[in-house]
């Protein structure tokens, strides 16, 4: 029963993790926000400033797919911030050069390789213990 | 550290895989008779965390990034074909699942880094420990593993532009030769080598004394 209320404790954790990926679209640059199952981050406040500036450049709210799609005047970084009333939200920071645009994965893209490794070595000598198990019966 | 494929010739990959087949099945020999219940979860932590540090690169000023190994510990404390086996099986998944060295390199990656890493650090721990203090054998032994991994892969790549070249003289695989590829290689790990000696300190001394008690 524990397990089962920790597993589900940490399915909500899981959902909270706002994902997002980024692409060029001629002068401009496309940021999709969604959550991990798939959800667009619909219709939310953002921002978007060139880094070290204070007054934004671009402010709005993301489309139906939770895009933010702003076309930069100059190169460098810029920062797109996002958030919803219920307390979701990311900060991303994305360059822009040329036509290549690039930005940090999320936490959970950049380190679910660690976590997947992980696993998967965890569930190796957890077969292991079986086989010695059965050879100690 | 790891080499990717396409970096290394047949010639060079193909009797490193013979190599590396005998070392693992005789090095299966000396796991087996350690595998226990009571030591198979420590054999699992060290696993999961030499795979974790192998997995987070840090930046290094420079615009290169290093990983560290966790392998010295793992043989000071489980002994060297026990830390090399466990090493190659992460070195093995990071290559067929998540394509972090190649598959080809497989077996380079596997005697660069598993076995000589942990037998380096082994022999290196004994020599330095008959001579001076313990904590100072136990560093030397995480940073001398780790700068002879690194060079045996940069000398691994950087004998590949000598041996290997079409007729116009091109290379065929790696193209950068040894004055090149060993700077580049060993330097940044001299970092990686000063994090391994402090990571090796710290687990043999949070977990050698429980490990021998158990074993």
């Amino acid at each position: 029963m524990m397990f089962a209320i920790i597993l589900l404790i940490f399915s909500f954790a899981y959902s909270h993790d706002l994902q997002h990926s980024v692409s060029r679209e001629g002068a401009c640059t496309v940021l999709s926000f969604y959550f991990p199952d798939g959800t667009k981050f619909s219709y939310e406040k953002y921002e978007v400033y060139m880094y070290g500036e204070k007054l934004p450049f671009q402010v709005g709210r993301t489309d139906a797919l939770g895009r933010v799609v702003f076309c930069p005047d100059r190169d460098g970084r810029w920062v797109v911030r996002t958030s919803s009333e219920d307390g979701h939200g990311a900060i991303v920071e994305v360059d822009v050069k040329g036509r290549s645009v690039k930005a940090e994965g999320s936490l959970f893209e950049r380190y679910q390789k660690v976590f997947v490794g992980a696993g998967l070595i965890l569930g190796i000598f957890g077969i292991l213990e079986i086989f010695i198990r059965r050879a100690l019966w | 550290m790891h080499i990717p494929d396409g970096f290394v010739a047949p010639q060079v990959y193909i009797p490193a895989y013979l190599l590396d087949l005998g070392l693992l099945i005789y090095g299966f020999g000396k796991f087996k008779a350690i595998l226990g219940e009571k030591t198979l979860p420590y054999l699992a932590s060290l696993s999961v965390f030499s795979f974790v540090l192998m997995s987070i690169a840090l930046p290094l000023p420079g615009g290169t990034s290093v990983h560290g190994l966790g392998v010295s510990g793992f043989s000071l404390l489980f002994g060297p074909w026990v830390s090399f086996l466990c090493v190659s099986l992460v070195l093995f998944l990071q290559a067929v699942i998540f394509g972090e060295g190649g598959i080809t390199t497989f077996p380079l990656n596997s005697i660069g880094i598993g076995f000589l890493g942990s037998f380096c650090a082994f022999y290196t721990y004994k020599v330095i420990k008959a001579y001076f203090k313990d904590s100072f054998a136990l560093f030397t032994a995480g940073f001398i593993s780790t700068i002879i991994s690194a060079l045996f892969i940069a000398l691994i790549l950087g004998i590949h532009p000598h041996l290997f070249k079409d007729a116009s003289g091109k290379p065929l695989y790696f193209p950068f030769g040894f004055s090149v590829v060993i700077p580049a290689l060993l330097l940044p790990h001299i970092v990686v080598g000063i994090g391994e000696g402090l990571l090796t300190y710290l687990i043999i001394k949070l977990l050698k004394e429980r490990v021998s008690r158990e074993r």
